[in-house]
């Protein structure tokens, strides 16, 4: 887990306040939500109630209907009996008075003729409206197997009675002479009253309903604010810490060593804890630094002491050197002096043999002459101070190809150099680098028929750097190490004449200026030498 | 719990008593009016008693008002209880005045007259012809015993059909022979003029239906007066000019009369 989390950039994670935004939208939402359900069953639940209170309402007029029509039925089946027609009249005359739900109550006979109703001019009349006609009906297909001791009622509902004010519920029942069953009984119940429970039940509820929501939002309210107050000073907090841990991270990632995170303000335990780990991973950090502070001192004082003895060293060395290649001059310059006196003076007096052994000692001696003469520059170049301006190397390789050429006119060598090369250097430290460079390439190609130079530029390894190019007898790059090595030849002297000295000079002006050189050959394939300047 | 049952027992018993001896512990607060008229155009005996208690609260002595619907009742009560005054059809009066020891004081009139005629009707056929069975149904108001000679008394019989062939269905109230008689639940019916008058004016679709086939002789109207005995003399004269000082009240109207005379049995 660890290892994966590092493949991620710290940059490209979301910040901790995303997190503790998202999360406290998510939470307001989720609250939100969860209410609008719980509305959602508190809606249901009073609808339930509510139409549960309609059907109860109903129900009751039912029941009070019916029990009033069967109490009317039972004096009707008496009146009937007893031809006490102006008693029924009278009774659903005061009925109807007493009661202004019942808005008429009829006994119709089953000739079909009304007998008895609260208005006494509708006595006699024929059932003439759909009503009448409906209730006659029940007669037959309700009433008909009907004994007195039944009490059936049947009801006459339009649909949607319970919708308007002017709406009528018939409550129908037989009536019997004796035992006869002669006719029925109806009432006509308004249900206006029944409405306006219904109307005042349905605005309680809505009351009841819209008090509830009032106070379930005052609540909603204030939880509401009172959450977003907690989460936002406990977010504000958290964030606080946070930021104060991450500023105390960075400031110790910054190299601040001495840094400790503040325990104030952390406000929770693992934050505490972690301050706690990382202050003291910031003192173990201190520590070591401090210790790896006390041997780096140690370690630059020593080789700053080794830079000295060497420098000294090099000093002494080169000192013995000059003296050495100046003490060698002397005696080498007698023995040129003497060597040339016996070679004009007693030419005659030797013979071959000898004229021939004088020879050789004459060329050794010029040899090492040449040698001293290389040797002394070599050290003077350890020495000499850098003049340090801006050098075209494209001019100084002309110029060196130019006098190659002109001291050996005949050799049939192209040169191409690039142009504009400009470096920071010194201008003589780089001419003889050049010379050298260019040198050893005009020699190594000088059994070819076609020699070919190039002076350029090239990248390497992502880095700028120059280079002599050349079709001549390369080398095997397994000696490449010893390439730039004093005195160092990879070749005979037979084949190729020098010192082998040039490279190590070539070395030690490169080095100087602070760069690098390398080479690249193959046998007989020619070779490439880069230096890089700084 | 003893003296619980106990006391639970004496309110059975006094519970029955009441049950048992109606109006008992009325007429002993005060005198009894009892009212039967089938012959009234009035139905309404509840509005009835309430509009004469109205009146009679404004009577010296207390006098409670009690409406009969049905001769029987009537006559068992007025036996039974004995009350001071008594309002009743004449030919009931003149059958049991003495029995019940009765004295009249006033007469009721209507149209200026202390008689009223009652009618003979029958439904109309389809062809607005009488319907004539054999065997007819009659529909009156009580009479008492002896019902069908009274009814002889009243009607020709030249008019109408031998009185041996008739049923008589007795009926509370006179407006019930009317019912009775347009509904087709009888073929003939005995109705007063005043009812006949007063239907053809609140259901004239009745009235349309009956065919008057004859009038009867005149029948004195209703006689109030009092129970010897029960009250005295002083007391019957004060309620006789209680109530004829009463006659320009709205109660006359529930009474559906116009006023007293004065009756000499």
């Amino acid at each position: 887990m660890g290892l994966k989390s590092i493949r991620y950039p710290a940059g490209k994670l979301p910040s901790i306040r995303v997190y503790l935004v998202s999360m406290n939208l998510a939470l307001l939402l989720l609250f939100m939500a969860i209410s609008l359900l719980f509305w959602q069953q508190i809606s249901n639940f009073y609808q339930s109630e509510q139409a549960e209170d309609i059907v109860s309402i109903h129900n009751a007029m039912q029941a009070r209907s019916a029990s009033l029509v069967r109490s009317m039925a039972l004096s009707a089946n008496q009146a009937i009996t007893g031809y006490d027609f102006s008693f029924l009249i009278n009774l659903m005359k005061q009925v109807t008075d007493g009661d202004r739900d019942i808005q008429y109550c009829t006994v119709l006979s089953n000739l079909g003729q009304v007998v008895a109703h609260n208005q006494v001019d509708q006595v006699g009349r024929l059932p003439d409206n759909p009503i009448d006609k409906q209730a006659l009906a029940l007669l037959d297909d309700e009433f008909i197997d009907d004994q007195v001791s039944d009490f059936s009622i049947q009801f006459i509902d339009t649909l949607g009675t319970l919708e308007t004010q002017n709406q009528m519920m018939q409550v129908v029942t037989p009536v019997f002479n004796g035992q006869e069953l002669w006719g029925i009984l109806y009432c006509g119940i308004s249900l206006a009253g029944v409405q306006a429970s219904i109307i005042e039940r349905t605005a309680e509820w809505h009351e009841e309903i819209n008090r509830i929501w009032f106070f379930y939002i005052s609540v909603a309210a204030v939880f509401i604010l009172f959450g977003f107050m907690i989460s936002l000073f406990v977010t504000q907090r958290l964030l606080r810490a946070v930021d104060q841990l991450d500023a105390g991270v960075k400031e110790v990632s910054a190299g601040d060593l001495n840094y400790r995170l503040s325990m104030q303000g952390l406000m929770c335990a693992e934050f505490g804890t972690f301050a706690t780990s990382f202050n003291r991973m910031a003192s173990n950090l201190e520590n070591s630094h401090r210790a790896l502070d006390g041997y780096n001192r140690l370690l630059e004082y020593k080789v700053e002491e080794r830079t000295v003895e060497l420098a000294r060293s090099n000093k002494e060395l080169e000192a013995f050197n000059y003296s050495v290649s100046h003490d060698l001059r002397a005696p080498l310059r007698s023995i040129e002096g003497f060597s040339q006196v016996l070679s004009e003076e007693y030419h005659d007096r030797l013979d071959e043999t000898g004229l021939d052994y004088l020879r050789r000692v004459r060329a050794a001696a010029s040899r090492m002459g040449v040698l001293i003469d290389d040797m002394l520059r070599l050290s003077r170049l350890g020495r000499q101070e850098m003049q340090v301006s801006t050098v075209d190397l494209s001019e100084l390789a002309n110029n060196t190809l130019s006098k190659l050429a002109e001291n050996e006119p005949d050799r049939q060598v192209s040169f191409q150099v690039a142009p504009d090369l400009m470096v920071q250097g010194d201008r003589q430290l780089l001419g003889i680098a050049l010379d050298n460079l260019i040198g050893n390439a005009w020699k190594y190609t000088s059994r070819r028929e076609k020699a070919e130079i190039v002076f350029g530029k090239a990248v390497k390894e992502g880095k700028s750097c120059y280079f002599v190019q050349d079709n001549g007898a390369g080398f095997d790059m397994r000696y490449a190490d010893k390439l730039f090595g004093a005195f160092q030849r990879l070749h005979k002297s037979s084949d190729f004449e020098g010192t082998g000295i040039g490279l190590a000079t070539v070395a030690r002006i490169i080095h100087r200026h602070g760069g690098s050189v390398w080479a690249e050959s193959e046998v007989d394939a020619g070779a490439t030498f880069y230096f890089q300047l700084p | 719990m003893h003296n619980l049952k106990r006391l639970n027992l004496g309110c059975w018993l006094l519970w029955l008593s009441l049950l048992i001896v109606p109006g008992h512990v009325a007429g002993d607060d005060g005198l009894r009016f009892y009212y039967f008229n089938p012959d009234s155009p009035q139905n309404n005996l509840g509005r009835l008693k309430s509009d004469m208690e109205s009146l009679l609260d404004g009577f010296d002595m207390t006098i409670e008002f009690q409406p009969f619907a049905h001769l029987t009742d009537f006559d068992a009560r007025v036996r039974s209880d004995r009350p001071a005054f008594v309002f009743a059809p004449h030919w009931y009066l003149k059958r049991n005045a003495d029995e019940i020891r009765f004295t009249p004081l006033l007469q009721s009139v209507r149209q200026q007259q202390n008689s009223y005629r009652k009618l003979l009707v029958a439904r109309l056929g389809e062809d607005d012809d009488i319907n004539r069975p054999e065997r007819l149904t009659l529909a009156m108001t009580s009479l008492g015993p002896g019902s069908k000679l009274l009814l002889a008394s009243m009607l020709n019989p030249e008019n109408f059909v031998a009185l041996d062939k008739l049923s008589i269905v007795e009926v509370p109230k006179d407006a019930d022979a009317i019912f009775a008689a347009a509904l087709g639940q009888v073929d003939v019916a005995l109705v007063s003029q005043a009812n006949m008058k007063l239907f053809r004016k609140i259901n004239p679709r009745l009235i349309d239906s009956l065919k008057v086939i004859s009038e009867s002789t005149p029948i004195d109207m209703p006689v109030l007066g009092y129970i010897d005995g029960v009250v005295t003399e002083e007391q019957a004269a004060a309620l006789k000019q209680f109530m004829i000082s009463s006659q320009t009240s709205s109660v006359m109207r529930t009474l559906q009369i116009e006023g007293w005379s004065s009756h000499e049995r």
